[in-house]
């Protein structure tokens, strides 16, 4: 119950650490996601096939 | 070890609340690692032993759901413990389950033990996952009254983010021990034990529960608002017995099989219904999009929650969700041919998923009051496991009839999507027949105010 008040330098390091993962992941998700709109139409491949080579 | 008692963890004046989402989404985060396993999936399968034997598709399937199933388990046996062991020390038993999770796996894998993986990453892992997964929950509800919503979503929409790190991070590890000659999988595991074990104890060091008779500056506890805003406590044995705890129980099982239902499927469905119009990369990235909204709208729709009420929040989920998902599969190649449409469409009921995970601990604040939140919340969480066996036995379960029968698989998603319509329509019903808990349900000698009550 001695502790001193909270710096706001404290609160933004301690939500820099979580957010440097979690942006890390966004990132690669979102690039991920970004293939179904860069990717071209497959010429009515079979859906289950393996995946198409990626042309970009 | 008194440093890990709840006594020991008692913020003092001029502790910042908002240094306690980050120590929340350091847990979360870390155990949402496991919606990313499949990214260990191939590699496992690809191992043999010494006589050559790998393992089959099921038995690592099997790792997957013990650690689901152990999840649901312990978050409903140490909720109770949780609560009067305080969140730091629940944090730290989490970390150590989890972390040593993977070590014990790791050794099952180099001695090619799939019974030692189950014991590992499933069962000890499992344990870390739901004490994991529940133990924030009650303390961010006594820092943020004002805000339970926005606080539980934070934090459980770090159970979302864990997997874009989990997947990534995986892969990453396995690609570069696989360049230095080391074995791969158990070499990650290592890692990612340690890395895990490290960063949830940036939770555990961080994690405060308020002072008695702490609340935030300037807030007073509002006048009863709603009828179903309790300002009263119910203990976790006497809310198993309310009719409103089973109805919560069959609103999170109805939305999370209706979710489990697209997600099950997300990559195959799209191929299928945009035939010659989707590429399997392309579907790929719409499974990842998804993972986005799932986690977006965990904070969105927790947060929003706060404003509209809990229960007109599920109201939306199911009424809209019933419209959307009756609908979509009205968008295929063969009759609407959008594509656009069946990703706004999928991404919005994703989203809905995500958001009914999300507010469900804030609804369960509402009808029971913070004392026991996260016990209750523990308990609630079979609905989850329930829902995790019964999604996925409806949709293989058609999908396998169709296939067998060679009837065209657009239907089959079709009468997939609406079943899972029927479901919304339940969990509609389940949430209008939610009223307000009965007062012999509600502690004799328990104060009314959450934060004091915590302690």
């Amino acid at each position: 119950m001695s502790e001193q008040k909270s710096s706001p330098a404290l609160v933004l390091a301690a939500w820099v650490v979580v957010s440097v993962p979690l942006g890390w992941g966004v990132y690669k998700t979102a690039v991920n996601a970004a293939k179904l709109f860069h990717s071209p139409p497959s010429a009515a491949a079979p859906a289950t096939t393996g995946p198409a080579p990626a042309t970009k | 070890m008194g440093f890990l008692d709840r006594d020991h963890s008692v913020a003092g004046p001029g502790f910042s609340r908002w240094l306690v989402p980050p120590a929340a989404l350091a847990i979360h985060l870390s155990i949402g690692q496991v919606y990313a396993f499949s990214v260990f999936k191939n590699p496992l399968l690809a191992l043999k032993d010494t006589a050559g034997q790998a393992w089959s598709l099921k038995e690592v399937g099997y790792i997957f759901s013990i650690a689901f199933a152990v999840l649901g388990l312990s978050a409903a046996l140490f909720g109770k413990w949780l609560e009067s062991a305080g969140p730091r020390k629940a944090m730290f038993v989490a970390a150590c389950c989890f972390g040593s999770g993977f070590l014990v796996g790791s050794a099952g894998v180099l001695l090619h033990s799939l019974a030692l993986i189950y014991l590992g990453y499933g069962v000890i892992g499992g344990i870390g996952l739901g004490i994991g997964y529940i133990s924030p929950v009650s303390t961010l509800i006594k820092w943020f009254p004002d805000r339970p919503g926005l606080a539980t979503g934070l934090a459980i929409m770090g159970f979302g983010g864990g997997a874009m790190i989990g997947g990534p991070l995986g892969k990453l590890l396995m690609d570069f021990y696989a360049a230095h000659g080391r074995p791969s999988i158990a070499s990650a595991w290592i890692t990612m034990g340690i890395l895990y074990f490290l960063f949830m104890m940036f939770g555990v060091f961080t994690v405060r529960v308020p002072a008695e008779g702490w609340k935030p500056e300037g807030w007073t506890q509002p006048a009863q608002t709603s009828a179903l805003i309790t300002t009263h406590n119910v203990e976790v044995n006497s809310a198993f017995r309310t009719p409103q705890f089973w109805l919560l129980w069959v609103i999170l099982c109805m939305n999370v099989t209706a979710g489990i239902g697209i997600i099950e499927q997300a990559s195959p469905m799209v191929q299928d219904l945009f035939k010659g119009h989707v590429t399997a990369i392309a579907a790929t990235g719409f499974v990842g999009l998804l993972s986005l909204f799932n986690m977006g709208g965990r904070f969105f729709w927790a947060s929003v929650s706060d404003f509209l009420g809990r229960k007109n929040t599920y109201f939306i989920f199911f009424a809209l969700g019933a419209v959307l998902y009756f609908l979509l599969p009205q968008t295929e190649v063969d009759r609407w041919n959008s594509l656009p449409l069946f990703v706004a469409i999928t991404c919005v009921v994703i989203s809905m998923y995500g958001g009914g995970f999300a507010t469900i601990p804030a609804y369960l604040k509402d009808l029971f009051g913070g004392y026991h939140v996260s016990a209750i919340h523990g308990r609630l969480l079979t609905a989850w496991s329930v829902a995790g066996i019964v999604g996925p036995l409806i949709v293989n379960g058609i999908l396998d009839h169709y296939i067998k029968n060679h009837m065209p698989k657009t239907e089959a998603y079709a009468l997939i999507l609406h079943i899972m319509t029927g479901l919304l329509m339940v969990g509609f019903i389940a949430n209008l027949l939610v009223r307000a808990v009965s007062e012999k349900y509600w502690m004799a000698d328990q104060p009314k105010d959450v934060a004091v009550a915590a302690h």
